[in-house]
């Protein structure tokens, strides 16, 4: 059979376009964690135990610009959803006998978390994939995920209850 | 003197370059570096400025995973030759070992600039995009350079096992039987026939294969490894495990998206009224398979120290 021409196609010039910039030179990275093991983090616990250690694992994939976006996205994100629980808590709304709207609540919130923890998850997974494929092992997620998901339930209780007394106050 | 023994009479020592390169290349397939690296060594010592050999010392140091001193060796072979596409490739290769992706990269792109019709640089290429995570990419440079050289078997079986990958059970199985077809005491070929049973179910004849691909190059332990996991998934502790791990690898959000089913059920049931067993049944039923996915693979592990793996 004759093979095709070869010429250099709009096709083959694409192909051979570079695809790897500074961010996977992995002799930088400091032991990261598995980012698709984060997503536990994201569904248990919640806007900030997600933003902090996606962020100290973007850190640790030598992307401290990514870091900081990460806390700050975290931080107000925990900060609408514990306003807009607030909300629904003063205005009667998660009110009922059988819990089930506060359940629907927190269950948003999980799949919300998890659905953003996904991208990010996508996002780390490349440079996370080379660090593996050169031999490096990745850091150890469970007592840091623990941690996490422990002080971030209190953090967010803490940052709900302060809004209702700002929204009883205001009211 | 028979083919495999390497040679060791005066003559031999003086022998011209290229028969010595041949003899290595053939050690080389043969998976005995060491043999390679004494005919190379010696070849070294009557032409020791010629690229090829060191190129061939480089590629013996790489199939030992002696990636610092093959660096040294492709470096060598450029400063002799700087357009020597395959040492600009091997080269990529072992800045990739140390990390250096970019780097490796630019190699890679430079020995395709210097000669773009080597299907063999186009699949170390497509190795590199594919230890990145770049898998369109990856695939893209394994069909040309399958384009290039279509009776390669390392070529339809590199594209199988990023076929698998990518869920492509089908085009996967394709190519590996095509691997197969072409070279059937070619190790890759029996790794990728391996690693498709194992992605489509089928954990026993993955099995078969990974121990054929163990018999073909004992020392590979990343590939002993395989075999032990293609083991594991045969026993019957671990079968229900291994069947729901691939239905869970093809659900988009996987546990994420069971959960998001149960959560469904209990708000159905809760608003239907279902009946409290049906309901507390299946709930049940539930916690107790997570329990066992948690248990799955301790008991598993267990059961092979009882019986080993043969």
């Amino acid at each position: 059979m004759a093979r095709p021409p070869l010429s250099q196609s709009s096709y083959d010039e694409e192909l051979l376009q570079p695809s790897l910039d500074a961010a996977f030179d992995v002799r930088g990275f400091r032991k990261p964690w598995n980012p698709s093991r984060l997503l536990w983090v994201a569904f248990f616990g919640g806007p900030l135990g997600a933003g902090a250690l996606y962020g100290d694992n973007y850190a640790r994939l030598n992307r401290p610009d990514a870091r900081l976006a990460c806390w700050i996205g975290g931080l107000v994100l925990a900060l609408a959803a514990a306003l807009a629980g607030a909300w629904l808590f003063e205005s009667g709304a998660l009110e009922g006998a059988d819990k089930q709207r506060t359940q629907m609540f927190r269950w948003g919130l999980q799949g919300g978390c998890v659905a953003i923890g996904w991208f990010l998850t996508r996002d780390q997974a490349k440079a996370f994939r080379a660090f593996e494929a050169s031999g490096g092992s990745a850091g150890k997620l469970l007592l840091p995920g623990i941690v996490a998901c422990v002080l971030s339930a209190l953090v967010f209780i803490g940052m709900f209850v302060l809004c209702v007394s700002v929204l009883r106050a205001a009211s | 003197m028979q083919p495999d023994e390497p040679s060791t009479s005066p003559q031999a020592a003086v022998a011209a370059p290229h028969l010595a390169l041949q003899r290595a290349q053939h050690f080389l397939e043969a998976h005995r570096p060491d043999l390679a690296e004494h005919e190379v060594t010696r070849a070294l010592v009557v032409a020791p400025d010629h690229p090829e050999l060191h190129f061939m010392l480089g590629l013996t140091h790489s199939q030992r995973d002696q990636h610092a001193d093959a660096g040294v060796c492709f470096e060598r072979a450029l400063e002799l030759e700087p357009e020597h596409a395959r040492a600009l490739a091997f080269l990529g290769l072992t800045r990739a070992e140390e990390g250096r992706y970019p780097e490796a990269e630019r190699l890679m792109l430079e020995a395709l600039r210097v000669d773009p019709t080597d299907a063999l640089v186009y699949r170390l290429y497509a190795q590199l995009m594919q230890r990145t995570g770049h898998l369109d990419k990856a695939e893209r440079l394994h069909r040309k350079a399958l384009q290039l050289d279509p009776e390669s078997a390392s070529g339809h079986a590199l594209l199988s096992t990023i076929e698998v990958e990518r869920n492509r059970l089908g085009s996967a199985g394709h190519h590996s039987q095509r691997a197969l077809a072409l070279e059937p005491e070619q190790q890759v070929a029996h790794i990728s026939a391996g690693v498709h049973a194992l992605n489509s179910g089928r954990p026993f004849a993955a099995r078969r294969a990974l121990r054929e691909a163990l018999r073909i190059d004992p020392s590979n332990t990343e590939l002993e490894e395989l075999w032990l996991e293609a083991d594991r998934c045969c026993r019957v502790v671990y079968l229900p495990m291994y069947y729901w791990s691939l239905a869970l690898r093809r659900l988009p959000g996987r546990q994420f998206a069971v959960w998001g089913a149960m959560l469904a059920l209990f708000l159905v049931a809760k608003n239907f009224g279902w009946s409290p067993a049906i309901f507390g049944s299946l709930a049940l039923f539930y916690a107790a398979f997570c329990i066992y996915t948690w248990l799955a693979t301790p008991l598993v592990k267990a059961w092979i120290k009882l019986r080993p793996a043969r």
